[in-house]
């Protein structure tokens, strides 16, 4: 039984894989494009989701975590020559040690209170480089950063061979932050989250793993910059505006918070949206909030709480529970065996 | 194993604590008895750092604790359950017992994963839930939780276990089985302090006792000697005077 579900578990991991490589041959330019930035949100709100969703800290300082990731790469690039790969490296470092510091303030704080300090802080690190022309460019930002030198035959300036860097770049993320919440450091993260004053009386160091949990998210935020960066070869103070900071949050709410799929359907579904929406553009906000509110509202557990609870009744209706395999079964099988 | 020295906690002008002293023995279960607001659980939030005493002083093995950090006072080897009973309501009754496991790393680093795997198994067994390893925490009865909270507990391979009201809300037959588990518990060489309202548990289980009543220590010995003091009779049924 369960080596029966394993190989349609790997059929279905090998499907995606296939159709998820074939996407930039099948696709125009156009819809290539709306997919890379899908991956690059994809990292980057995989990374609020380790300190939001599973350690149930609400960070607003990402985005300025990600200004520093993406400056970082693009300076050492262009100004000190630094090959693609090592600033990329020293993009995460970066954004790691600025999370640190700013978690070493932040992180003494609780709940709103920690909110507005992160929020404090994401603009504060957008107002400095917007202070900083000599090195930042200011206002003017940073023009004609330098595409990841070719490989394989492949040409980073063309959005579709870009794509297999992001589609890299996204599957390690997920996988790591998969990862990490299977350790017993990220089980204590959930801990913090579920309960701090009792994790904290059976031991767990809450203060520390809050720390390591925030500067883990703080460099996966800082990968996702110098991706950003590299990808659309321009960076500007603009665009990581508060604003951006709560687009982050709501692809993590409307996705599903402290899942590892949610966030990837969040970032999926507010890219495409106002895509699809180009015509009432100044509706966007409104449009946004309302969603907010109503997935609040109706659906606590995002979108893809949606989705199961969806195939939970579907399948209910459906008599004989056991003939139907999906990964979903697995769960619910276990929990009605106990 | 512990001993608590003259502790004094005030509330601003309640005196929730005064003058408390006395000594657990290692190997013993030790009941904390009261009435309600006797300063029962006030006693336990200063010996586990909730809050710091006002006044004196709480001893682990010789070494000074009062005032150490919670998580540092679990490393040393004394874990807490909460009167409230407390667990991780959306982890599963596995993953509850594994952050247990987490003070473990510091207390003995070199341990295998392997190691880490049959000593939840263990647990498992021996607090009666292994066969609820993947249910939601928050889905299990009172009972149920409060056995994994004591589980969780003896994850953290503590010596001493301070257990506030396990039994609360409890049925009888529930209380013969926790006072059970207790038993098991004491045999695997855990010291356990406990606070209990259930005078029939506390007096089966305890080797001695201490009484509380409005801060102070107001008796302490056997089961025997407790049921006799008079100032116990009067604290719990009232002074029998009529005026």
């Amino acid at each position: 039984m369960t080596k029966n579900l394993n190989a349609k578990k790997l059929s279905l991991i090998a499907l995606c894989a296939i159709i998820l490589l074939v996407i930039p041959i099948l696709l125009g330019d156009y819809h290539v494009h709306v997919i890379n930035q899908i991956g690059i949100f994809i990292i980057l709100v995989t990374s609020l989701n380790l300190i939001l969703g599973y350690t149930g800290q609400l960070s607003f300082a990402h985005i300025g975590l990600f200004a520093i990731g993406a400056y970082t790469s693009s300076i050492l690039m262009m100004t000190y020559n630094v090959p693609f790969l090592l600033s990329l490296l020293l993009s995460m470092v970066a954004s790691a040690f600025f999370g640190l510091l700013v978690g070493l303030i932040a992180l003494r704080f609780t709940t709103h209170f920690f909110a507005i300090v992160t929020l404090a802080f994401g603009e504060i690190i957008r107002l400095i480089i917007y202070n900083m022309p000599d090195l930042t460019g200011g206002p003017n930002g940073i023009y004609n950063i330098p595409f990841p030198p070719n490989v394989f035959g492949l040409d980073f300036s063309q959005r579709s061979h870009f794509y297999y860097i992001i589609l890299i770049g996204a599957v390690a993320t997920v996988l790591f932050v998969k990862y990490m919440i299977g350790t017993r450091t990220g089980k204590a993260m959930i801990a913090v989250r579920e309960n701090e004053t009792f994790a904290q009386f059976i031991g767990i160091n809450t203060w520390k793993v809050k720390m390591i949990s925030f500067t883990l998210s703080a460099a996966l935020a800082g990968f996702a910059g110098s991706i950003y960066a590299h990808y659309n070869s321009y960076i500007s103070p603009y665009s990581f505006t508060m604003m951006e900071s709560v687009t982050l949050l709501l692809m993590v709410i409307i996705g599903g918070v402290g899942t590892i799929f949610g966030p990837i359907l969040g970032a999926a579904f507010l890219i495409t949206l106002p895509e699809l929406l180009r015509d009432v553009n100044e509706w966007r906000l409104v449009i946004f909030g309302a969603l907010l509110v109503l997935t609040i509202m109706f659906m606590p557990k995002g979108l893809l709480g949606l989705f199961k609870s969806i195939q939970e009744k579907v399948k209910s209706s459906k008599k004989p529970v056991s003939n139907i395999d999906s990964g979903l079964g697995e769960e619910e099988r276990k929990s009605v065996g106990s | 194993m512990l001993e608590v020295k003259n502790v004094c906690r005030n509330f601003k002008g309640l005196q929730a604590l005064s003058d408390v002293s006395f000594t657990v023995e290692e190997g013993t279960i030790f009941g904390v008895i009261g009435p309600n607001g006797a300063g029962k659980s006030t006693l336990f939030n200063c010996i586990t750092n909730y809050f710091p005493p006002s006044s004196g002083n709480v001893y682990f093995e010789g070494k000074e604790i009062t005032g150490i950090k919670p998580h540092k006072i679990t490393e040393l080897g004394i874990t807490r359950t909460f009167q409230h009973t407390q667990v991780f309501p959306q982890l599963t009754v596995y993953d509850n017992v594994v952050t247990g496991q987490y003070v473990i790393k510091q207390k003995d680093p070199g341990r295998t994963k392997t190691q880490f795997d049959e000593d939840v198994e263990r647990i498992l067994k021996l607090v009666g839930l292994d066969s609820y390893r993947e249910t939601i925490a928050s889905n299990l009865s009172m009972g149920d939780q409060t056995r994994l909270a004591i589980g969780i507990a003896l994850a953290t391979e503590a010596k001493l276990l301070l257990l506030d009201e396990p039994a609360a809300g409890m049925n009888p037959e529930e209380t013969k089985q926790l006072m059970n588990l207790l038993r098991n518990v004491r045999e695997q060489g855990v010291t356990i302090v406990l606070i209990e309202h259930d005078m029939k548990a506390v007096m089966g289980i305890c080797e001695r006792i201490v009484v509380l009543e409005y801060g102070q220590k107001i008796a302490e010995g056997t089961p025997e000697e407790i049921r006799q003091n008079p100032q116990v009779i009067k604290a719990y049924l009232g002074s029998g005077d009529i005026a």
